[in-house]
């Protein structure tokens, strides 16, 4: 109400004495020679317009600037209080004059890294851009192109860059499409366009290289870096050209490029971001890729060592005493992130639990990184799947007694993959255990992108004036990764039912595990390995419920005839460069003959416990001819075979007993070829 | 989930050759109520089938007593519930073997000894309803020692049917378990050189700890491949430089510098809210707003104020409202502007906007809903025949200048002609519409405008 009454009275006719207008002149040159001690001298003789919203704003600012920009916490209060005061609020900001204020607030916000709120703001802010004078435009409009690159928005970055080419060329007063209906179409005359300063292009375009790259229009990015390239000290142009090369597969000359740069172009105390920093981290993104995962944590933990050593050394002296430039730049979560996912890739499953939950603190809502979380759970319960084809394996456990007495102990699992446990402790614990993995895989599943042909809703039209809706939250992406394109995101969705599928497996909760294995058969595409895998666990799972037939039918290897990772190539219309970042995959068991083998071996089991001995049994011999150095069976066969035997009734305990007894570096071998023999003895 | 090495003890010992020969069947019953509670009457089951199995009770009396005391563990309850049951079917009619390869089935995991004449007619006595008083009071080697009586044979088959019954409700998986406890007899072995001692301490080894072998089974086994790790494009973050110091707090530069154009427009607007403004006035502001591009943003209004300007100065409103065609804010007017009480003035508004430049379609659609439903809900039935012929003819001009395309509005418009036909402006649209409908305009079949 108070605001309503203050909005009708109108403002006082501006009466500025002619001494104020001089001391106002005076600050703003002092504060323009750096001079804040005298600009704030001059401000502070200003007193008598207590009521001028500009004046306890200007102090402000003055403070800050005189505190070498380190009180930032006093002048975010100061603004508070000022916006207080004067009755600005965000929501219901209707004045240009209240809008230097607020772009201010956005600008710590910024530096805080609380982009979501920062954007709240500049939403705002941005609608009056165009009553703006040009400098401070381009200010506001740098801000908001920064932000949504912190968003990983390149879409509206470019749209924000255009506007302001357009704005600043063509001064914005002619309104783009304006035309006589009655028929006469009015020819809108542009004035010839202001050029913009070199700088300033260049800035523009850095901006714009970023949005490509983060687009992945590497063959535009490519192009418009070769005129930034130009000027070979222009340390940006070349981080962001080794990025292109990176994304374009040319590793060395990315690393060329990469050590180029002199080792401290930028010094965090100046710049609020080290290159060194981004030179280890970078090298580690680059030896990820090439599949040197030990290489790039190597990297990895040199930035991150950097990181900590330059954020902490300025941290002992209390957050007040930061620059603002260096308030956010801290790139703890991100080489975190990119740590965990090398470690994984290095096989060190539970080292990278611990930084990916680190960075799953920032990036809450990535699914791509729950999921990975949920794959250093899988690997801390399974290091690989070569363990169930080792050769040797402990059929058993112990021997008891002695004489005509003598009893075997057999095992009664030969791989560790279900764990049906009973315990009561909550799966929410924060330990790379498969009850948290399944947690992992849900929040994942909910937070898949969309893929991106179904664009997201746009801004409703009418709204209610000077009232800003709330904001939503930030839909769910793949920050701190730039965003994926539709194959990703099904290839994204289908590791994490896969996923999911097999960690219900193990925790014994199959009908879970079936529905996650059909919805991946069911899906529109879905790789070689990916249809193995759900074939495999969705037979498992109708096992477990009882249904062999329908299980049976999964397990057929005509159902699967190549062993790819990647998606069914479709014809791809995009000209778009291929990006080639990933590592080289690796999976046991790395062909299809052995993958046909695990169809194979599982189909004798549900043979087996189906009743059907000797056709398991027939299956058994077969996939025992199939073996080879390249075609390793699952080690689990010998122990079916005496399985199948005892039940026939069939074996010859002394023969078992010297083999097992005596054959502990080569049991399986052994009792094998004396199953062989035995078998043809029968069948003869 | 298994006995405990006391409670082993306790077992064996009721077992034990001496006890079983001096004690009668009544009393070792008695001894089992006394050292077992029903909890563990189970457990108590188990190992006793465990024995059996492993034939680690070589001796008859021996058998006979752990039949009695299986039996006995679950005595007041049908013979079928109990979860021993199959054992004494088994017992009585060991499975014979349909081999499927021919040879004769010698063994299978979880073997059941085979039971002398005497033993079977004695676990058939067990079983069946007849008084268990003439053998509980015997010794089990009275028991085993008495005349072989005459062959009575009693029919099980209820129980079997049960029995197979519940079977067949189980899962094919429950039922492929069998013991990992394996006979394995030495080769050359001596056969009946063992001592009682070391059968015990092989006995506790088989039936007591936390996972004792007599509980476990082994089911044949899947592989379970665990899957393999994403494999994606452009997952780590590369970092570039991103250069923070350019976003700093700025100053506001216009402090204390006195707007003086901006104010004079902005008293010039002020009363603009309230009145009509003279035709001077109206000429020294259209001429400021035309000297000054950005002179739009600094006079004060807001969306709030635009109704009051509509409805006072039109013309001002449409001029400023054209300026403010690249702003931001534009929706935010548009919005209040269809929202606005319908009047002449905002109608003029509007109408002049769309012939200018292109207004949003929604905003077109929901001024014109707007107007319809103000003219169907006003009271006063002079201002609604003064309304109704303003929006005719408004539509008219939209319609004529295809501005809207009148298909998508076809039915809520002839609605309304149709409710005020008495209006002869109504008729005339709805005279239009007709024409249009059949075509004879040309409007309808031309496409919509295109939106450029």
């Amino acid at each position: 109400m108070a605001d309503k009454a203050e909005k009708d009275q109108e403002k006082p006719p501006e009466i500025v004495s002619d001494q104020e207008k001089d001391l106002a002149q005076n600050a703003l040159a002092e504060f323009k020679k750096k001079n804040y001690a005298a600009c704030l001298q001059c401000i502070n003789k200003l007193e008598n317009r207590s009521n001028d919203l500009r004046v306890a704003h200007n102090k402000a600012v003055a403070e800050f600037f005189k505190s070498d920009c380190k009180k930032t916490e006093q002048f975010q209060k100061n603004l508070t209080a000022i916006c207080n005061q004067f009755l600005v609020r965000a929501e219901k900001l209707d004045d240009v004059e209240h809008s230097i204020i607020q772009f201010n607030q956005a600008v710590i916000l910024y530096h805080q890294k609380q982009y979501t709120a920062a954007q709240r703001i500049m939403d705002r802010v941005c609608k009056f851009i165009e009553p703006m004078e040009e400098s401070l435009a381009k200010q506001v409009s740098l801000l908001a192109i920064e932000l949504q690159l912190c968003f990983r928005e390149p879409e509206k970055a470019l749209t924000l860059i255009n506007y302001l080419e357009n704005n600043l060329m063509y001064g914005g007063s002619i309104p783009l499409k304006s035309f006589d209906k009655a028929g006469k179409e009015k020819k809108v005359q542009l004035p010839p366009p202001k050029p913009l300063s070199e700088e300033f292009e260049k800035k523009l375009l850095r901006y714009k290289l970023r949005c490509y790259i983060i687009n992945h229009s590497l063959n535009t990015a490519f192009k418009e870096v070769q005129v930034l390239m130009k000027d070979k000290s222009n340390i940006d142009a070349l981080f962001l050209a080794a990025n292109i090369e990176y994304l374009k597969g040319n590793v060395r000359e990315s690393m060329k490029i990469l050590s180029s740069i002199p080792n401290d172009a930028l010094r965090f105390s100046d710049c609020g971001e080290s290159s060194t920093i981004m030179f280890y981290n970078n090298m580690g993104v680059i030896h990820h890729a090439i599949g040197k995962p030990n290489l790039a944590c190597h990297y990895f933990q040199m930035a991150l060592k950097e990181d900590i050593n330059l954020c902490q050394s300025n941290s002992k002296k209390g957050n007040e005493e930061k620059p603002l430039h260096m308030l956010g730049g801290s790139r703890y979560h991100e080489l975190m992130y990119n740590l965990g996912i090398s470690l994984l890739h290095a096989h060190k499953p539970v080292q990278a639990f611990d930084c990916l939950i680190v960075a799953v603190r920032r990036y809450h809502r990535n699914s791509r990184l729950w999921m990975r979380i949920a794959e250093c759970c899988i690997m801390v319960h399974k290091e690989s799947n070569e363990v169930d084809f080792e050769k040797q394996k402990n059929l058993i456990v112990d021997i008891v007694g002695t004489k005509d007495k003598q009893k075997v102990i057999l095992t009664t699992n030969l791989s560790s993959d279900k764990k049906y446990s009973s315990e009561s402790q909550s799966y929410a614990v924060p330990v790379p255990s498969l009850e948290f993995a399944s947690l992992c895989l849900r929040n994942a599943l909910l937070l898949v992108p969309p893929s991106s042909d179904s664009a997201s809703t746009p801004d409703p039209l009418f709204l209610i004036p000077g009232v800003t809706p709330p904001a939503p939250p930030p839909p769910p992406s793949a920050s701190p990764s730039n965003p994926l394109d539709g194959r990703e995101v099904t290839q994204l969705r289908n590791a994490i039912l896969i996923a999911a599928a097999y960690v219900s497996l193990c925790l014994g909760d199959y009908v879970i595990a079936l529905e996650h294995a059909q919805e991946v058969l069911d899906g529109e595409s879905a790789s070689d390995v990916h249809r193995l895998l759900a074939h495999l666990y969705a037979a498992e799972a109708l096992i477990l419920m009882d249904k062999i037939t329908d299980a049976i039918e999964h397990l057929n290897p005509e159902n699967i005839k190549s062993l790819s990772f990647d998606l069914p190539s479709t014809l791809d219309k995009s000209e778009k460069v291929q990006l080639r970042t990933n590592p080289p995959p690796k999976w046991f068991p790395n062909n299809l003959t052995s993958a046909h083998v695990v169809m194979q071996y599982n189909m004798a089991v549900a043979k087996t416990i189906r009743g059907q001995l000797d056709q398991a049994s027939a299956i058994l011999k077969q996939i025992w001819q199939q073996r080879s150095s390249v075609c390793r069976v699952p080690s689990h066969i010998v122990m079916l075979f005496i399985y199948i035997e005892l039940q026939l009734g069939l074996i010859d305990f002394q023969v078992i007993n010297f083999f097992l007894l005596t054959g502990h570096t080569d049991v399986a071998k052994n009792l094998i070829r004396q199953y062989s023999v035995q078998q043809q003895r029968l069948t003869s | 989930m298994a006995l405990s090495v006391d409670q082993c003890d306790a077992l064996l010992n009721i077992l034990d050759l001496q006890s079983v020969r001096n004690f009668t069947l009544e009393a070792l019953c008695n001894d089992i109520h006394k050292k077992f509670e029903a909890r563990d009457f189970f457990k108590v089951g188990t190992c006793i089938v465990m024995l059996l199995q492993n034939n680690l009770l070589p001796e008859p009396e021996q058998r006979l007593v752990a039949f009695t005391l299986l039996y006995e563990l679950y005595r007041g309850e049908p013979l079928a519930n109990t979860p021993f049951a199959s054992v004494f079917i088994h017992l009585l009619h060991p499975p014979e073997h349909q081999s499927n390869v021919g040879a004769p089935k010698l063994e299978y995991p979880g073997q059941l000894p085979r039971l002398f004449p005497q033993e079977k007619h004695f676990l058939t006595q067990l079983m069946s309803d007849v008084s268990k008083d003439s053998f509980m009071k015997k010794t089990a080697v009275q028991v085993i020692n008495a005349d072989p009586p005459q062959h009575s044979p009693t029919d099980f088959s209820m129980i079997q049917l049960l029995l197979a019954e519940k079977q067949s409700e189980l899962p094919q998986t429950c039922k492929t378990g069998i013991p990992v406890i394996v006979s394995l007899p030495e080769k050359g072995s001596n056969s009946y050189t063992t001592d009682a001692g070391s059968d015990d301490a092989l006995i506790k080894k088989l039936a007591t700890g936390d996972d004792a072998p007599m509980n476990k089974v082994y089911k044949p086994e899947f592989v379970t491949l665990a899957p393999p790790l994403l494999n994606c494009q452009d997952e780590l973050v590369w970092l570039n430089p991103t250069t923070p110091k350019e976003h700093y707090p700025v100053y506001d530069s216009s402090m204390c510098v006195p707007d003086i154009a901006g104010y004079e427009a902005r008293q010039l607007m002020n009363k603009a809210y309230k009145s009509a403004l003279s035709i001077p006035q109206q000429q020294q502001l259209l001429t400021e707003l035309e000297n000054d591009s950005k002179l739009v943003y600094h006079i004060g209004l807001t969306p709030s104020k635009l109704p009051d300007l509509v409805e006072n100065n039109p013309l001002i409103a449409i001029e400023v409202l054209l300026k403010l065609m690249q702003s931001k804010q534009i929706t935010e007017y548009f919005s209040v502007l269809v929202n606005m009480e319908m009047s002449l003035h905002s109608m003029e508004v509007v109408n002049r906007l769309t012939t200018t430049v292109d207004l949003p379609t929604e905003f077109v659609h929901l001024y014109i809903s707007n107007c319809i439903s103000t003219c169907e809900t006003i009271k006063d039935r002079y201002m609604q025949n003064r309304l109704v012929r303003l929006v005719c003819v408004f539509l008219q001009s939209l319609i004529r200048n295809k501005i809207i395309n009148v298909q998508e509005l076809f039915i809520e418009v002839q609605a309304f002609c149709i409710e005020f036909s008495r209006i002869r402006e109504a008729a005339a649209l709805f005279r239009l519409l007709k024409q249009l409908e059949s075509g004879e305009l040309g409007l309808v079949s031309s496409p919509p405008l295109p939106k450029t």
